[in-house]
């Protein structure tokens, strides 16, 4: 799955819809993709807030330049040779991060969402940008036909 | 009181207001604390469960209960 989002409100929504449909389409179970879709919409969150700077407020400003500024949403399943699958998500922006404290000093719920949603959050900051890759738990392998 | 049952998605913006307003309401002198009406609607409960917001929060299972009954924690 591969996804490039515009810089705006719009794009947590957009994401969540790619991979609710993306993780039907490869039978992951209900569970499992709530958790994916809502860690993925917090990381896409943090990108427009604390990558490009735009205010949970500020509803319809957007970035203008939109070949540089964008989301990226990868998505890949990983399969063991004994069948057990799970899912890695990679999302990058290309935004100057700015702490969350900078700008609400009580918030900090978009971590501690992505952590209890997934087996492990790695985050790179640098100066171009952000990546976040998040991988989901492990899933066993689904019956070859119904059962 | 805020109903939940119809909502498919919270997130961090969401918690954030949720817990605001709970906080605001406990403020004001002569406010009830804020009620939350949610169902078995797991989107919903578990991140509300996750940043432990289930503690701070009065819930209900319906409208009328908020209104008028005990809350889960009773």
């Amino acid at each position: 799955m591969e996804v490039v989002l515009p810089t705006e409100w719009v794009a947590p929504s957009i994401a969540r819809d790619w991979v609710r449909r993306w993780l039907t389409a490869h039978r992951w179970s209900p569970a499992h993709r709530q958790d994916l879709v809502l860690a993925i919409s917090e990381a896409v969150s943090n990108s427009v807030e604390h990558g490009y700077g735009i205010s949970a407020n500020d509803a319809s400003r957007f970035v203008l330049d939109p070949s540089l500024k964008t989301i990226e949403v990868y998505g890949h399943v990983i399969t063991n040779r004994d069948g057990v699958r799970r899912v890695e998500f990679t999302i990058r922006d290309y935004g100057r991060w700015t702490p969350p404290a900078a700008l609400y000093p009580r918030r900090g719920h978009g971590m501690m969402l992505m952590r209890a949603c997934t087996d492990e959050v790695i985050i790179d900051h640098t100066p171009d940008g952000t990546t976040v890759v998040l991988r989901g738990r492990p899933l066993p392998r689904p019956p070859l036909w119904p059962v | 009181v805020i109903d939940l049952i119809e909502v498919t998605m919270l997130g961090s913006p969401g918690l954030g207001i949720l817990r605001d307003s709970a906080e605001e309401a406990v403020r004001h002198r002569g406010y009830l604390p804020l009620r939350v009406v949610v169902d078995e609607n797991r989107p919903v409960v578990r991140p509300i469960e996750i940043v432990g917001l289930d503690h701070i929060l009065a819930l209900y299972h319906s409208v009328d209960h908020a209104l008028t009954g005990d809350d889960l924690h009773a």
